[in-house]
């Protein structure tokens, strides 16, 4: 962690926690270890906002949350993506890469219109 | 969903955590696994337990904050879930109510129309006590004002102040921030050359500034208006200003003719203010400098015995507490009584909340009585229109009881099935609200056109505003708890194993008797309403019956106001001179005579003290306020009041300014009784001493038909001229056809003065007995409704007992029981329950006699014609009601009846 890691946008930590159950129930320890990796250490979630918001996604009907035992043998609270959030994710994702694409035809001109 | 389907319920909203952890349990243990997680991995990568565990304790921050966070997001969605589970519940709720409904329009309609009868009647009866006894005037901070009233003891308890006696008062600035007086006055106002008759009112300066009205156009008054000699000026009221003069933004400085005088509008009042006073609405208000123009042929208006000054509102100084005031005002009197200690020897100040008298208190009494007693039949009716729907429901809920059966068999929980029914009767009721509130609006605007029988400037008037709609708003809710209370109850509380197995309910018996009890309350409330109908018809029939002392027919009789008109003194004795010669030199036209009070018309004459002079009273004897009238001489014989003793009035008595009285029965009955008054000398406060008694003429009822004779006293017009006048016609044969010819000879005459109540004397007298036939109708119609209710209650039980015992029937005339005996054995079952509401009805009945008597004439605390005719008409109605099924089953095929289920 040489680089301070970016800070999360309002709206984006929604969209990178249910891209990441989408690969499967997982808790929230594994979540927050999931985004780190998959974002090279960019995005550093801390746990006093991701826990919060797994409760808030659970209360919007995205994620559903079951107790399972950890391959250690450990209970832990596991969050599994809803049809509606599956739905949610697939409209944010879309909206997303669009996002980014027109970021970068801004940005950087040239090599978007190549 | 189909309506039967079970539901999942909403309304624990909590979604429970797996395994039921609670809130608290679940968020600790989540972040615990988080740490233990952790503190495996970094153990995994070679720490110390010891280490790992602080290391990721570290890492997680400060676990507290993260713990309150997650809790209160969990329970923000928790009541969120919980709020849309209502509206969900509430709108499947409202849409399976209306669908239910829709499918039965028999029954709502049915249910719908009964209820709207008694929430309308019930919102119209509200809409006038809010109008007269509740509402506030719009004027600023109105629990500071009080009204002020002169009392004297054993006397009137609601009296007059004179000018003196005003400035006195409003001279205690200490307590009083301001003395409003207002007189309300009958003034003559001209439009395009006619007069019209109109209620005005003579105010102090401070009348606008002092109760903080702002005037919607132009100015109120200001201290200059009430000096002697300032410009004559007037506001209008904001309706007048709107219907006369089509709300001309122009109006400010154009002049009015009040009296033939000309008055400058100088304001237009706001729109929402009527007046202070409760039912009083002026056409305009002009100032107490014009009082002499406004009340013409009254030469001593500032002495101290005219108390003319009918209304004092006072505004109390910012801290000052009434028992304040009223001490200040004690402090007067006692200082008047040691100047003037005849006068103030039994004269009191009193104040009076205006708050709780925004009508007049000599006025309040009986509203508030007429209208109670109104309120107690409409709550009466609502109370039987609920029993009645009550009935309808428990019906009903037999019918569907295998509906609800069903859905408690697929797991619907009771309270959803509760709160659906409820529902259903909260909407019912509601539509019954909506239509009721229609109803209201129309009655009382039909109520409005109802003349009052009085020369009051009174208005009845029950707007249905924001007030009248949120208590029928309520009163629609009350209702519909009320009568789905018992058959919610019924069915919900009902086993589920009873019905689904058979076909024959063992709990049915059970529901029979709500529904007998029901019947017998339905009886016994119409009861009461028919005994109340029957006891305002009955004191009806006896006012029609009195003899009010006069011959009221071949007479007609009318008023005018020459005063009003600007005739001076001398001009009018020549106009009534003129009137009558030409009166009586028409054909058919038999005595012509005037009087100054317009008889039946609610108000007796003015009242003036009257001691006989030869007759030692002992000195604490209290001059009885006499009521006195200055007549003609045509006026005993055209009016048609026989004269018992001694002679009426000659001609040359209307012309001299001669000391004779004639005295009535009651007056000779008190001071010489048994004795002949004729020639004895009398005290008159009036006119004081030495007015001799010529004449004892019969006792008559002046202000109203059976009122109770009081004493009273005749003076000739001779001895004191006065321009308003009533004047009477006696003719050959029916007055009406004199009509014409009366209104003809005087606008020969005066083509512009205003003639007002002329009619036929015995139109007079019917129109004094107005109120006591509206409340006849009233009381009558509600009491017929109840009837039909009861009726129809008492049938709809009756009829679904005798389909329940079709078996029973069926046995018993299969073993030889004949159809009489059928017959009987459903009439005694229905004559039980009819006879227990006939029973309470007439203690009820009995009850209410007392507390209307006061306003009844000729009715005992046992009035046997209402009771007898309440009870015929009930067991009529009854038996028929009963007898209709009985014949059915007396009727049944024996081989059928045993067939059935």
């Amino acid at each position: 962690m040489s680089q301070p890691s970016l800070t999360l946008y309002k709206g984006t930590l929604d969209i990178l926690i249910l891209r990441t159950v989408s690969q499967g129930p997982m808790h929230g320890y594994e979540i927050n270890r999931r985004i780190s990796e998959a974002s090279q250490n960019e995005f550093q979630v801390e746990e006093g906002v991701l826990y919060p918001a797994l409760r808030r996604l659970e209360n919007k009907g995205w994620l559903r949350a079951e107790w399972r035992e950890t391959g250690t043998g450990r209970e832990a609270r596991v969050y599994e993506l809803t049809a509606a959030g599956q739905e949610t994710l697939a409209e944010q994702m879309g909206t997303w890469e669009r996002y980014v694409r027109a970021m970068a035809m801004v940005l950087r001109p040239k090599e978007a219109s190549s | 969903m189909t309506p039967l389907g079970p539901r999942r319920t909403h309304l624990s909203g909590r979604r429970p955590d797996v395994r039921d952890l609670s809130v608290e349990e679940s968020v600790d243990r989540e972040i615990e696994a988080h740490i233990a997680l952790l503190t495996e991995e970094l153990i995994a990568a070679g720490w110390s337990p010891d280490e790992a565990r602080a290391e990721a304790e570290q890492r997680l921050g400060d676990a507290e904050t993260i713990r309150r966070d997650c809790r209160s997001v969990v329970r923000a969605g928790d009541r969120q879930r919980r709020l849309t589970g209502l509206a969900m519940d509430l709108q499947h709720d409202l849409r399976y109510a209306g669908r239910s409904l829709r499918r039965s329009p028999g029954f709502t309609l049915a249910a719908v129309l009964i209820l709207s009868l008694g929430i309308g009647a019930n919102s119209a009866v509200f809409s006038f006590f809010n109008n007269l006894l509740l509402e506030l005037p719009p004027v600023s901070e109105p629990e500071r004002l009080v009204r002020l009233f002169p009392r004297w003891e054993d006397g009137i308890q609601f009296g007059n102040l004179s000018p003196p006696e005003y400035h006195e008062l409003a001279a205690q600035a200490a307590v009083f921030s301001e003395l409003i007086s207002e007189t309300p006055i009958p003034l003559s106002v001209s439009f395009g050359g006619r007069n019209e008759r109109l209620w005005g009112a003579v105010v102090t300066y401070n009348y606008f500034s002092g109760l903080g009205v702002i005037p919607h156009l132009g100015r109120g008054f200001s201290a200059p208006d009430d000096v002697e000699g300032s410009a004559a000026v007037a506001v209008l009221s904001h309706g007048f200003w709107r219907d006369r003069f089509g709300a001309d933004p122009e109006i400010l400085g154009r002049t009015l003719s009040i009296n033939s005088r000309p008055f400058e509008i100088v304001g237009i009042a706001p729109p929402e203010y009527r007046d202070a006073n409760a039912g009083f609405e002026p056409v305009l208000w002009a100032p107490f400098g014009q009082r002499y123009a406004l009340m013409p042929g009254n030469s001593y208006l500032d002495a101290r015995g005219q108390r003319w000054m009918a209304i004092a509102i006072a505004r109390l100084a910012p801290g000052v507490r009434l028992e304040q005031a009223q001490a200040a005002c004690d402090g007067v009197i006692a200082q008047l009584r040691e100047e003037m200690p005849e006068v103030y020897r039994d004269q009191r100040f009193v104040l009076l909340s205006l708050v709780d008298s925004t009508l007049h208190p000599e006025l309040r009494g009986t509203f508030s009585m007429g209208l109670g007693i109104l309120w107690i039949v409409v709550g009466l009716t609502l109370l039987l229109a609920c029993a009645n729907v009550a009935g309808l429901l428990l019906a009903r809920a037999a019918a569907r009881q295998r509906e609800i059966d069903i859905r408690f068999a697929l797991g619907a929980d009771r309270g959803r099935i509760v709160r659906q029914l409820l529902t259903e009767s909260l909407v019912l009721a509601l539509l019954a609200g909506a239509l009721g509130l229609l109803g209201a609006g129309m009655l009382c605007r039909i109520l409005r056109w109802i003349p009052v029988p009085a020369d009051l400037p009174i208005t009845f008037r029950g707007p249905l505003d924001s007030t009248v709609v949120l208590f029928t708003l309520g009163i629609s809710f009350l209702t519909g708890l009320i009568f789905s209370l018992t058959p919610t109850l019924h069915t919900a509380r009902r086993n589920l194993m009873t019905n689904l197995t058979n076909g024959f309910p063992v709990g049915r018996r059970g529901r029979l008797g709500v529904r007998r009890v029901l019947v017998a309350g339905q009886v016994a409330l119409a009861v009461v309403l028919l005994i109340g109908a029957g006891l305002v018809v009955h004191s009806l029939y006896n006012l029609r019956q009195v003899d009010p002392g006069f011959e009221a027919r071949n007479q007609l009789v009318a008023a005018v106001d020459l005063d009003l008109q600007g005739y001076e003194r001398d001009e009018g004795r020549v106009f009534l001179n003129t009137l009558r010669e030409r009166l009586l030199a028409r054909p058919g036209i038999e005595a012509v005579g005037y009087g100054q009070v317009l008889p039946l018309y609610g108000l007796g004459g003015h009242r003036t003290g009257f001691r006989p002079e030869a007759i030692d009273l002992p000195p604490d004897f209290r001059n009885p306020a006499v009521e006195f009238n200055l007549v003609d001489s045509g006026y005993f014989s055209a009016f048609g009041i026989p004269i018992v003793r001694g002679r009426g009035f000659e001609q040359f008595e209307d012309e001299q300014p001669l000391r004779r009285v004639i005295i009535n029965q009651s007056l000779a009955r008190l001071f010489w009784p048994g004795a002949d008054p004729i020639g004895e000398s009398a005290w008159i406060g009036i006119g004081g001493s030495g007015f001799e008694v010529i004449g004892v003429a019969r006792d008559v009822a002046y202000a109203r038909p059976g009122e109770s004779a009081r004493p009273g006293m005749y003076l000739p017009r001779g001895l004191h001229y006065i321009g308003e006048v009533s004047l009477h016609v006696r003719t050959a044969s029916d007055p009406a056809a004199y009509l014409s010819t009366v209104q003809n000879e005087i606008g020969d005459l005066d083509p512009t003065l205003p003639v007002y109540n002329l009619r036929v004397m015995t139109e007079q007298v019917r129109q004094a007995l107005l109120p006591a036939r509206l409340a006849a109708i009233a009381l009558s119609a509600f009491a017929l409704l109840a009837l039909l209710l009861a009726t129809i209650g008492i049938y709809g039980v009756i009829a679904y007992w005798v389909r329940q015992q079709t078996r029973e029937i069926g046995v018993r005339l299969a073993i030889g029981a004949t159809a009489t005996e059928v017959l009987r054995f459903v009439l005694k079952r229905g004559l039980v329950t009819i006879g227990i509401g006939l029973g309470i009805g007439l203690i009820l009945g009995l009850l209410m006699t007392q507390a209307m008597r006061s306003l009844l004439y000729g009715v005992g605390a046992v009035d046997l014609p209402a009771l007898a005719a309440a009870l015929l008409v009930l067991l009529t109605a009854a038996l028929l009601a009963c007898y209709l099924p009985a014949r059915r089953a007396a009727r049944l095929n024996p081989v059928a009846a045993l067939r059935v289920e």
